[in-house]
């Protein structure tokens, strides 16, 4: 079953932005996407335009995007065949194994065509894209209709609501950015999450084993979204292990671009930067204890937990985070750098400064 | 050119000729030890001295030997070594040694290599063994070949305590402790002036080697006059403390950052070192300080008589008086009403008219055949509100004042003898928030306990009924989870996509800018 214009906005799209269930068929053609883009305007339309409006609100305090468009249907075209790659019953399809690499390439130019289209580029794209990857993937659904009706019927109406191996409660679901996937489909998912920068930082899980877009965050310039990665990042009570996940990853995409143009440079600065907010926040929500159940010897958390050590360096770059700061919160910053000190080796130390923060002061 | 002795150890090396020798974390090699060779002896204290400031010199003291050593028909030599840990030291010590003109080997036992420079960063490894020939210690440079004898050796920690303090410029400020050394003569003097200038202080008297017991002073925070009295007294030596066990004379400065060089002597040891007297007093054990005020003798403490307890012998039956109602003409603000039963309906109407805040603070207590409206001193919160009471706004009733804090009174009575409002609410027993009403002069005065006192608007209020409203939930707008669901494909499904179209690919390696 394929979707239709009228299908794609209420079982695909609307679902994905408002929350429901998003029905995936067979992989959108070219004659289909040409004809879901002439009808930007229906898929888009008042509802599905409020819904992306309040989904927008998430991120950003006001809505700052344009209005939808063709583009952001070609990009969910390109999401809904990601999805097609992932679909439990693609072994059953009478095609070799080319055609579907052919399925893929053609997916990623849509999808970088659409991005290219979008006037304010990473946060939209990263509000699209983020839809999906939020979203969690379940089962099979069996058709209702009867089965001479089958093949006219279109996809929304014959849906049945039970699934197959759904089983369990949604919630345990993975989602998309996190679900193992079919090594095509996870390379699709890479592919994506590497052209959205916001995406990059918000989603780390969901690169797969690619190197941070450096260059891409280093243009990076929204303070209320460098806010808001701080603010994820130094979320939860998993806060030092997510700081050691970026930091490794910061680490491995700084020596495999060694010698690139300043804007990479400059994006591992910012990345440093939030980080060190992180260590902020903590304490300043005084919040910031090295729990027992997390293992500081881990060499990438040992990474995390040094980088305030080394904020003497980095002020001179990234500016003081403790500027204009009350008496009370340095006092509780110097009691977690004392505490910090305690935890990191000294070697660890050394090798950070070397490895992270020297070629981002000398070169920044 | 002369052959060269040594050769360059290069990255990821790890055996050596020369024996000590290994790799540290950054892949330099470096021995246990380092040896730094000075040709004269005020070279050596400069170089100790800027380590000592430079480097964790604690650690580093416990380890240091000191020795004169002269090579074979040369002059004499100072040889300083110390264990090594790691390159970083190294370098450090490398920029310190540069001023003194010090040479820097490194390796353990007898064979020191040259240390790292730039011609070789990972350090240098002996080209062929070299032949001791009785000598001490063999220094290995690049083209020489230095072999010592030692002639004597320096104890460091004889050194500490030999070296002279230097004058420097005192500052002018007083600083925040004081170590005061009073000599015998003066101590009483010393003492009184502190204590009338109250200055904090304690004091302990000391041995010194070769003159009588004197009289150690710390004086905290002394005042500008007070430091610059003890200053120019003749007599009194003013020392500053360097770390927990030491104190310098002010005025002076040791050679050795003292502080830094704390750990490495006694626990149960202090040194005074007076740079005046030329002498390093040690005191063994630490002095222990008394306070200042035990150390001052005060004969003019005047003796107070017990003037004795004749409460149970004297009879005050005569003076004894009544606390009695009487009426007065004094005004007084009023503070509550005491309504009858039929003024009730004429009260509710009055209520309509009061301003929200009165209404706010005014409480009703309900008695027999009588109403009691308040906004006195204990029911009021905020400032303003007892001002605005409702008792004086209502002309319904009688109007009742405050005679002491939640004693009410009629208006035109008061009480004789006019005691105090405390005394009043503590013969009448009032505890909290409870009042008492005082009806007449005849009648027993009414305990009002605080919880019968209910807010005014919520007793006259009859109740008001309330409908759910019919609200719109809008919450979960762009906010609910969304899962996916999948539907049969088809066999056909990738009829219809373009063939061969293999672009830039789904490498994700290619970053995207």
């Amino acid at each position: 079953m394929r979707h239709g214009v009228v299908s794609f906005r209420d079982a695909f799209v609307r679902p994905l932005l408002e929350g429901g269930r998003a029905l995936v068929g067979a992989p959108l053609r070219p004659r289909d996407l040409v004809r879901l883009r002439r009808s930007a305007g229906r898929i888009f339309d008042a509802a599905t335009g409020h819904a992306l409006f309040a989904r927008t609100g998430r991120w950003m305090p006001r809505a700052v995007l344009d209005p939808p468009g063709p583009a952001d249907v070609a990009i969910y075209a390109a999401l809904h065949n990601l999805l097609c790659l992932a679909h439990p019953d693609r072994d059953r399809v009478f095609a070799r194994q080319e055609r579907w690499v052919d399925l893929a390439a053609m997916t990623l130019a849509w999808f970088d065509e659409g991005a290219a289209a979008l006037s304010d580029a990473p946060l939209h794209l990263h509000i699209l894209l983020e839809s999906a990857l939020a979203t969690r993937l379940g089962g099979r659904v069996r058709p209702a209709a009867p089965r001479w009706r089958r093949d006219r019927a279109r996809l929304a109406l014959t849906a049945a609501p039970e699934s197959e191996n759904g089983a369990g409660r949604a919630s345990a679901w993975p989602v998309l950015a996190e679900a193992p996937l079919p090594p095509i489909a996870a390379r699709m998912r890479t592919a994506f999450v590497v052209r959205s920068p916001w995406t990059a930082l918000l989603r780390v899980q969901a690169l797969g084993e690619a190197p941070l877009p450096l260059s891409s965050i280093g243009r990076l310039s929204s303070r209320p979204m460098w806010r808001l990665v701080c603010h994820a990042w130094a979320d939860g009570p998993r806060w030092i292990e997510q700081g050691g996940r970026i930091m490794a990853r910061l680490g491995d995409s700084l020596r495999q671009s060694f010698a690139v143009e300043p804007a990479a440079r400059r994006g591992a600065g910012w990345v440093l930067g939030a980080l060190v907010q992180v260590h902020v926040l903590r304490v300043w929500l005084d919040d910031a204890r090295l729990g027992a159940s997390v293992d500081l010897a881990a060499p990438d958390v040992q990474h995390f937990l040094a980088l305030p050590l080394s904020l003497p360096r980095l002020v001179r770059v990234l500016g003081d985070p403790l500027a204009g700061a009350d008496p009370a919160l340095r006092r509780r910053w110097d009691v977690h750098i004392e505490r910090l000190r305690q935890v990191v080796l000294r070697d660890v130390r050394r090798e950070m400064l070397d490895a992270v923060v020297e070629p981002v002061v000398e070169r920044t | 050119m002369p052959p060269e002795l040594l050769e360059p150890v290069v990255a990821g090396q790890t055996r050596f000729r020369a024996s000590g020798l290994v790799t540290d974390p950054r892949g330099v090699a470096i021995g246990r030890e380092l040896l730094a060779v000075l040709s004269t002896f005020d070279r050596v204290v400069g170089f100790l001295g800027a380590c000592s400031r430079e480097l964790p010199f604690g650690e580093l003291f416990s380890t240091l030997t000191l020795e004169r050593a002269r090579q074979p028909g040369g002059a004499d030599e100072f040889l300083v070594r110390f264990a090594l840990h790691d390159s970083y030291t190294l370098d450090t010590l490398a920029h310190l040694a540069a001023p003194m003109r010090a040479h820097l080997f490194t390796g353990a036992g007898t064979v020191y290599v040259q240390a790292r420079d730039v011609s070789a960063p990972f350090g240098y490894d002996l080209a062929q063994p070299v032949e001791g020939q009785g000598a001490d210690v063999i220094a290995v440079g690049r083209f020489d070949l230095r072999r010592y004898r030692v002639q004597d050796r320096i104890d460091p920690y004889d050194l500490v305590l030999r070296l002279e303090p230097a004058p420097e410029p005192a500052p002018r400020t007083p600083p925040d402790m004081v170590l005061v050394l009073v000599a015998p003569g003066l101590r009483d003097r010393v003492v009184r002036t502190l204590w009338r200038s109250k200055t904090s202080f304690a004091g302990a008297v000391v041995a010194l080697s070769g003159s009588a017991p004197r009289l150690l002073l710390r004086v905290r925070r002394p005042s500008l006059r007070v430091y610059g009295l003890l200053r120019a007294l003749p007599g009194v030596e003013c020392l500053r403390p360097v770390g927990p066990k030491m104190a310098v004379e002010v005025g002076y400065r040791h050679p050795f950052d003292l502080e830094a060089l704390a750990p490495a002597f006694a626990e149960d040891e202090a040194f005074l070192f007076r740079a005046r007297a030329r002498r390093v007093e040690r005191l063994s054990p630490p002095p222990r300080f008394v306070d200042g005020a035990h150390m001052v003798s005060r004969p003019d403490r005047i003796q107070l008589a017990d003037s004795g307890d004749y409460a149970a012998t004297v009879d005050l039956a005569p003076v004894r008086i009544e606390l009695s109602l009487r009426r007065t003409n004094l005004a007084h603000e009023p503070r509550g009403l005491l309504v009858p039963r039929d003024g009730l309906a004429r009260l509710s109407d009055l209520v309509r008219l009061l301003p929200p805040p009165v209404l706010a603070s005014a409480r009703l207590c309900l008695l027999g055949e009588r109403v009691v409206l308040l906004a006195t001193s204990l029911v009021a919160d905020g400032p303003g509100e007892a001002v605005l009471a409702s008792g004086a706004l209502l002309p319904v009733g009688r109007r009742l004042w405050e005679a002491a804090p939640g004693v009410l009174v009629p208006d035109g009575y008061g009480f004789v003898p006019r005691i105090r409002p405390d005394l009043l609410r503590d013969l009448l027993g009032l505890g909290g928030r409870d009042h008492a009403l005082f009806v007449g002069p005849d009648e027993p005065p009414l305990r009002l306990p605080a919880e019968r006192f209910v807010p005014l608007d919520a007793a006259l209020l009859a109740s008001v009924r309330i409908e759910d409203a019919d609200v719109e939930d809008v919450s979960h707008a762009g906010g609910g989870e969304a899962t996916v669901a999948f539907s049969p494909m088809g066999r056909f499904a990738l009829f219809g996509v373009p063939r061969g179209a293999r672009p830039r690919a789904v490498e994700p390696e290619k970053e995207a800018d």
